[in-house]
């Protein structure tokens, strides 16, 4: 059963990245920077999942790296004419550069949550200040991207992030890798005396949590054509990727994903309305959750699931797993 | 003429850092009684200098005297943000560790809250106050600054001496030491928490009184206080009013000295590196400090 069930949801999810790979034939203009806009949403809500669901270090200004890899790959392109792709690794590699200096002090010893996070929080508008005030990265002006000749390929590569960074979650969830993660976050102390290597796993995870969102900042910034500092570290994005993944499930694989399709669907509807009521209405679903619902709606799923399973509604329980 | 300038840098550091101090000793209260790090202190001291800002606007309410309306008003905001979102994650959060991110996630909603309630109130145009910008003689600062210094530290001192001098202040110093035995020896923890976090909001607010005659006021303006208040309450040391005094006050001085060597517009980077290092002293062990919780 349980071999069929796992099929059946490999067509499903391969049949769902198939009828959105073909909306650029179909959909109009709107419809496709509505989708790519949702990508970039499950990507970096994935992204932060990464590091604050499975360690427990909550990364609160994690769009930092989605301002670096933004600003690496337009710096690169107008002012050192780098073809796009180069541009784009190298954008990964500078998150990615950011992320090690950040990690190698910050996870070489044990430190505390709430020291992690508040240092977090401030790093996207730290960084924002250094570029507003450096002539050389152009400061408050921003930078005019050339426009590319082909624009569907944003919309693909931005698909291929939000499937890519779910299909190495769902990996790392059953693997060692991921279980010393979840080590870490039980009980660090009890890891590290169970011989799970907590600096380099933290450091590893870090690093490809800052990897995405350093090229998804690229991606975007094509798409925007402009980009300025306010645009690039806005702390929304941050606060976005965080919400999204709370509001779905920290700590699980689909719950990223849920909650970025969901909330991205919310703030686009209503953003065209009243802008900055979908940031109140996020920032109370998230206490609600925490209060109510720590797991998200992910636990909520599975407290209906098992509930009605209790009435005999057999296959909704895998084997073996207590009700 | 150099000596001048140096002169008024130390004025602009001390004003600062006696907010600091004040923006700390709010901060600090709440971590030492509930051990619980409240990251949208900033944002309550936002909405302080909003209420600051429109008394004076609409009713020509002098900031000064605006302490009496956002005292008790951010006190009001704390214990409905106390009932509402800290005491429902107590009651769920079984482990200590998951008290602290439940907190923390959740204390970040409230960020995230008051901070879209303050665009969606007031869009994001920056607020400015015109009040006692006169220069006091002989002195180079003005006297908005010169009030603003001698006003914190009055209140700081206030809080010392309600927290060392009445039964109150035992009973939440004792809370603090030792959650366990307060309760055991009948004092009602509870409430204590209750009182103690929402003295903690009235202390951002009526720093956010004084913020706004010096600073200026925008929806976004929490997260730097909170930054800053956060670095002055690990350098002070938890639970020392005093020691948040002299930590307010140092940091206030670095930023002005270091602004002025450095550029005027790297202040908080110099405050963001003091943080760090300070956080990288303590968890590397060369620095020694009474755990958050």
């Amino acid at each position: 059963m349980t071999d069929r069930c796992r099929a059946l949801g490999w067509a499903v999810a391969a049949a769902v990245v198939a009828s959105l790979a073909v909306i650029p034939a179909g959909g109009t203009q709107y419809v496709r920077s509505f989708f790519l806009l949702l990508f970039m949403y499950v990507t970096l809500a994935q992204s932060w999942n990464m590091i604050s669901g499975y360690t427990g270090y909550l990364s609160f200004g994690h769009g930092v790296f989605f301002g670096i890899g933004a600003y690496t790959a337009a710096h690169l392109v107008t002012k050192f004419g780098w073809p796009f792709p180069l541009a784009l690794l190298a954008a990964g590699g500078m998150a990615v550069l950011a992320a090690l200096l950040l990690g190698v002090v910050f996870m070489r010893v044990r430190i505390r949550v709430a020291y992690f996070s508040i240092t977090a929080l401030g790093l996207n508008e730290i960084v924002k200040t250094l570029v507003v005030n450096n002539e050389w990265l152009g400061s408050s002006h921003g930078l005019t991207l050339p426009p590319l000749p082909y624009q569907w390929v944003l919309f693909y590569l931005l698909l291929a992030f939000a499937a890519a960074s779910t299909l190495l979650m769902r990996w790392v969830d059953r693997a060692p890798f991921g279980l010393g993660l979840k080590a870490i976050l039980q009980d660090e102390e009890a890891a590290e005396v169970n011989g799970v290597p907590t600096f380099r796993l933290k450091l590893l995870v870090f690093l490809v949590s800052a990897f995405f969102p350093g090229i998804t900042g690229a991606v975007i910034a094509w798409h925007w054509s402009y980009i300025d500092p306010y645009m690039a570290f806005d702390l929304v994005i941050s606060f976005d990727m965080a919400v999204m993944t709370v509001f779905g499930g920290i700590g699980t694989v689909w719950g990223p994903v849920l909650g970025a399709t969901l909330m991205g669907i919310l703030t686009e509807t209503l953003w065209v309305k009243v802008p900055n009521l979908h940031g109140l209405i996020f920032g109370a679903l998230v206490v609600a959750i925490v209060v109510i619902s720590p797991g998200g709606l992910m636990e909520i799923g599975d407290r209906v699931r098992r509930s009605v399973a209790v009435r005999r509604w057999w296959p909704l329980v895998r084997e073996g797993e207590s009700v | 003429m150099s000596l001048g300038i140096y002169a008024e840098l130390l004025a602009f550091g001390l004003a600062v850092g006696g907010l600091y101090a004040l923006t700390a000793s709010g901060l600090n209260l709440v971590v030492g009684v509930m051990k619980i790090l409240n990251i949208a202190h900033g944002e309550m001291l936002m909405l302080g200098a909003y209420t600051a800002f429109w008394a004076f606007t609409l009713w020509d309410v002098h900031p000064l005297l605006s302490v009496l309306l956002t005292g008790p008003l951010l006190f009001l905001l704390g214990v409905v943000i106390h009932q509402l979102v800290v005491r429902p994650i107590i009651r769920v959060s079984p482990t200590v560790e998951r008290l602290e991110r439940a907190t923390l996630i959740g204390f970040f909603g409230v960020l995230i809250v008051l901070q879209n309630a303050a665009l969606l109130l007031w869009t994001a145009d920056y607020r400015v106050l015109n009040v006692l910008q006169t220069p006091v003689p002989g002195l180079h600062i003005s006297v908005a600054r010169l009030a603003v210094f001698l006003v914190s530290l009055a209140l700081v001192f206030a809080l010392h001496l309600l927290l060392m001098r009445t039964r109150f202040g035992k009973a939440v110093r004792a809370v603090s030491q030792d959650r366990d035995m307060a309760a055991l020896l009948t004092i009602d923890v509870k409430t204590i928490g209750l009182l103690a976090f929402g003295l903690g909001s009235a202390m951002a607010g009526l720093g956010g009184s004084l913020a706004s005659m010096i600073y200026v006021t925008t929806p976004t303006m929490g997260l730097m206080f909170t930054l800053k208040a956060f670095t002055v309450m690990v350098v002070g040391g938890l639970g020392s009013v005093l020691g948040n005094v002299v930590a307010g006050l140092a940091l206030g001085l670095a930023e002005e000295f270091g602004a002025f060597w450095i550029g005027e517009a790297y202040k908080d980077v110099i405050d963001y590196v003091v943080l760090i290092a300070v956080i990288l002293l303590i968890s590397y062990g060369y620095l020694k400090r009474r755990e958050l919780a």
